[in-house]
């Protein structure tokens, strides 16, 4: 039975963020998964889906300056050390929130560093990663982005998150599969998820194009939810959309699974 | 909205070829196409299709070498002589068929050296499309996906847009096949709206599989409804494999028939 997450920086946003948990809590999640918690307390987050009885699926690493264009920092050689600091930062809170899938922002290529060398940062910065997590029940995971919506993202097809994962020679250490982003890049979803199932520890969704709810563009996710349930995929599925309109009122095609 | 048509090579095989005519306008189809008609008469044809109304939207020159029976002698140099006298043939059904368009076709490069293969599907293309001009029929591009045809020369919307564009021949225009580029691109529906004005015929099955639409990963009903609101008024053949008895798996296709 696919086990969907609300994602909060995407959905719910009628109220504000502590009050999101809540309102998917209420809409029949029994997740949630978001971009980044480091703007809270640690604790007051835990109440919150304490409060709610929701499972914390999922967040991302410190991803840089978000704000002055960042999308991550895991790939330039002279940032390790901000990586490695961020690590720290978000394993403290995914002990006290509960959270098992940790997620890398690969970032954006930058002049002057070759994609050699990004893919080489990357990888090292993968194993440290890991090994700061070994013995927790913790994942790391690796997604690939569309380069439409992040121009110069450095991961950007599936083989690439595929290989990274490879290289850093851990067992969890896994790809995020974004099913969005993927349908942008390379289409063929199906079958993708087939050969990729050996290495995918989690799913994210919405709709191409306008990255809306399902059911809304060109991805039959009548088809593909059964079908990737079918494969004997435990994990979550999260919602990382944009609703065309009303959160709520845009979880129709949801209901069979909340 | 859509204006759907059978494909009768792929779908309707409950019947003989010339029986599928009746079968297609009996199940609702205003129109179809067929990649080989060259078995039938034209003069046989176009009684099943006057006795049905029905228009004949495409059909496909023939391709094959007679020795490989690899179809791909518009790439081949050595053949070039044979390309236009396949032409003529083409040229003689679509007209008599009344058809909008030919699929001139293009094929796997096998052991062809690139560059030769190259030149020559330009410049086959280009006499293609003049001739196909001649008796008001479009010569279509259809890019098609290396999966399923390993090594296929023309593999991509943008590498069918570029060898349209090189051969710079007023006749010329893409056939957009949404399985193939599903397989091989994604991103279906903006690239659609995005190339629309180079887009003379579509064609429609679902993902993996090769079935109707409902089977696979793509969303049908929102192409379809995408297509007529950027305004497509061609054609939209079905070139599906039925995942069952033909006219039985005609469900999704309801609301347009």
């Amino acid at each position: 039975m696919t086990k969907l997450a609300a994602n909060l920086s995407m959905m719910f946003n009628e109220v504000d963020f502590l009050d999101r948990f809540e309102a998917a809590a209420n809409a029949g999640f029994k997740g949630v998964e978001y971009l980044f918690p480091y703007d809270f307390p640690a604790e007051q987050i835990k109440e919150k889906l304490d409060a709610h009885n929701l499972t914390q699926v999922l967040f991302d690493f410190p991803a840089g300056d978000w704000e002055a264009g960042d999308r991550g920092c895991a790939s330039f050689p002279d940032r390790v050390g901000e990586f490695q600091d961020g690590v720290g930062k978000a394993v403290e809170y995914a002990k006290v929130l509960g959270c098992e899938r940790l997620t890398v922002l690969a970032g954006k290529a930058t002049s002057g560093v070759s994609a050699m060398k990004m893919h080489e940062t990357l990888i090292d910065n993968l194993k440290f990663a890991s090994n700061a997590v070994a013995g927790t029940d913790i994942t790391i995971l690796l997604e690939a982005i569309n380069t439409i919506d992040i121009p110069g993202y450095a991961v950007f097809r599936t083989n690439q998150s595929r290989s990274a994962v490879e290289a850093s020679e851990a067992s969890n250490v896994k790809v995020q599969y974004d099913i969005y982003h993927m349908q942008i890049m390379e289409g063929d979803i199906t079958r993708a998820i087939d050969a990729n199932m050996d290495v995918i520890g989690h799913f994210q969704l919405a709709d191409n194009p306008g990255r809306h709810e399902p059911r809304t563009g060109e991805i039959n996710y009548d088809f593909l939810l059964p079908y990737i349930d079918s494969k004997g995929y435990d994990g979550w599925v999260g919602c990382e959309y944009a609703p065309a309109g009303d959160t709520v009122a845009g979880l129709g095609w949801a209901a069979k699974y909340l | 909205m859509p204006k759907l048509e059978a494909n009768l090579q792929w779908m309707f095989n409950e019947y003989d070829l010339i029986d599928r005519y009746d079968a297609a306008a009996r199940a609702g189809f205003k129109g179809v196409e067929l990649q080989a008609p060259y078995s039938l008469e034209i003069d046989q044809i176009v009684e099943r299709l006057e006795r049905n109304s029905l228009k004949h939207v495409i059909i496909n020159s023939p391709v094959s070498d007679p020795d490989s029976g690899i179809n791909n002698i518009p790439l081949r140099s050595d053949r070039m002589d044979l390309y236009k006298e396949r032409t003529a043939q083409a040229a003689e059904y679509a007209s008599g068929l009344g058809c909008i368009g030919v699929n001139i076709g293009c094929g796997p490069i096998g052991d062809v050296d690139p560059d030769e293969a190259h030149e020559t599907y330009i410049a086959n293309i280009r006499y293609a499309a003049e001739e196909f001009g001649k008796v008001g029929v479009i010569a279509l591009v259809e890019p098609i996906n290396t999966r399923d045809q390993p090594g296929f020369f023309v593999n991509t919307s943008q590498g069918g847009l570029d060898a349209i564009a090189e051969a710079n021949h007023p006749n010329l225009a893409l056939l957009y096949d949404f399985y193939h580029m599903q397989i091989m691109e994604g991103e279906l529906t903006l690239t659609v709206q995005n190339i629309l004005p180079s887009i003379k015929h579509i064609q429609i099955a679902d993902n993996p599989g090769r079935h109707e639409p409902g089977t696979g990963e793509i969303n049908y009903d929102h192409i379809l409804r995408h297509l007529d609101k950027i305004g497509y008024e061609g054609w939209v053949g079905c070139e599906y494999g039925p995942s069952g008895n033909t006219e039985e798996t005609l469900g999704w296709a309801s609301a347009w028939l």
